[in-house]
């Protein structure tokens, strides 16, 4: 910007110059060198201020270079460690939920161990209730709960069709029959509820 | 910077990536799938499924559940004589000669239409 300026300027001086009678032609000459000189003084120094600016810039993007190349390395590290962490958090949860299912695993021996020495199928079976309440209780705590499907309106969104049949006296897209059991985990879907569907 | 996302539209199963810290990583699904089926469906009630929910409801709506559809993508119609016959949906033309896939009355075009919805359940 700056030496645009001074060059219109000495453009003016010159054709002012041209403008004037040959008669008094040293004055402008002298006049112009003065002028040169001026302006390449002014150029040195401001060359001088520019190369000290690069100076300054360089030593500020090679000092935010080192800050930027850090920071990726300390968010690699970061990612590296949630990544170790959480599988290892993953780890202790199933240890907790299979101490709880432990219990469960020793009722079911007691049980058969019970069954090969005697022959009450009666008491057999209200063990394996017992034994199933306690399997269920310790599911539910775990935030399982079983999906209802039978009689109501197909939904994707919880029930998976495996076939679709002409049933009378029913109204269509309704769920006629579970095939097999859905659940849902903390609200949700963990697996779908296989079911027919009436057409 | 903008985020770099990453679609890889499969036959069968889709996934969606989008890039982290120079590495990218998946998107799971709603039930926490990395990948999720490739269908497309329109309910009765003109609701449009997608993924698993889609694929769940596929043998109760063969006509409107759109699946395998990169098969027919940037397809003619005279192009695709077996692959037309072995689907529930219908496959029809346009008056270009490209595949339209017929849907409650309308002419979707794979690529516009129904390339899109997959991965978003």
């Amino acid at each position: 910007m700056m030496s645009k300026d001074k060059s219109d300027e000495e453009r003016e001086i010159e054709m002012k110059s041209g403008d004037e009678p040959q008669a008094a032609d040293a004055k402008p000459e002298e006049h112009r060198n003065r002028r040169h000189e001026a302006s390449s003084k002014e150029l040195v120094a401001e060359l001088d201020t520019l190369s000290e600016e690069l100076d300054r810039v360089q030593v500020e993007l090679e000092e935010t270079k080192d800050k930027f190349l850090r920071g990726l390395a300390d968010f690699d590290n970061y990612r590296k460690r949630v990544t170790r962490e959480r599988a290892q958090l993953t780890k202790c949860a199933n240890e907790d939920l299979i101490k709880r299912l432990l219990d469960v695993v020793d009722n079911i021996e007691r049980a058969l161990d019970a069954a090969s020495e005697s022959e009450d199928f009666d008491g057999f079976k209200k063990g394996m209730e017992l034994i199933y309440d306690h399997l269920k209780g310790i599911l539910t705590k775990e935030g399982l709960c079983p999906i209802v499907c039978l009689g109501e309106p197909f939904d994707p969104n919880y029930h998976e069709a495996v076939m679709a049949l002409e049933k009378e006296g029913h109204e269509s897209d309704k769920v006629v029959e579970e095939v097999q059991k859905g659940y849902m985990l903390d609200g949700r879907v963990i697996r779908p509820s296989k079911v027919v569907v009436s057409k | 910077m903008g985020k770099v996302i990453g679609i890889d539209l499969g036959t069968t199963n889709s996934c969606v990536a989008v890039m982290e810290g120079g590495e990218p990583k998946v998107i799971p699904n709603r039930e926490g799938g990395r990948t999720s089926p490739s269908v497309v469906a329109f309910a009765k009630s003109g609701e449009r499924l997608a993924g698993l929910v889609a694929k769940r409801q596929a043998i109760t709506n063969p006509e409107n559940t759109v699946f395998s559809i990169k098969r027919f993508m940037g397809r003619r119609f005279k192009e695709v004589p077996e692959e037309s016959k072995i689907v529930p949906y219908e496959v029809t033309q346009a008056s270009n000669g490209d595949v339209r896939i017929a849907i409650l009355g309308q002419g979707l075009c794979p690529a516009r239409d129904l390339g899109n919805g997959a991965p978003g359940a």
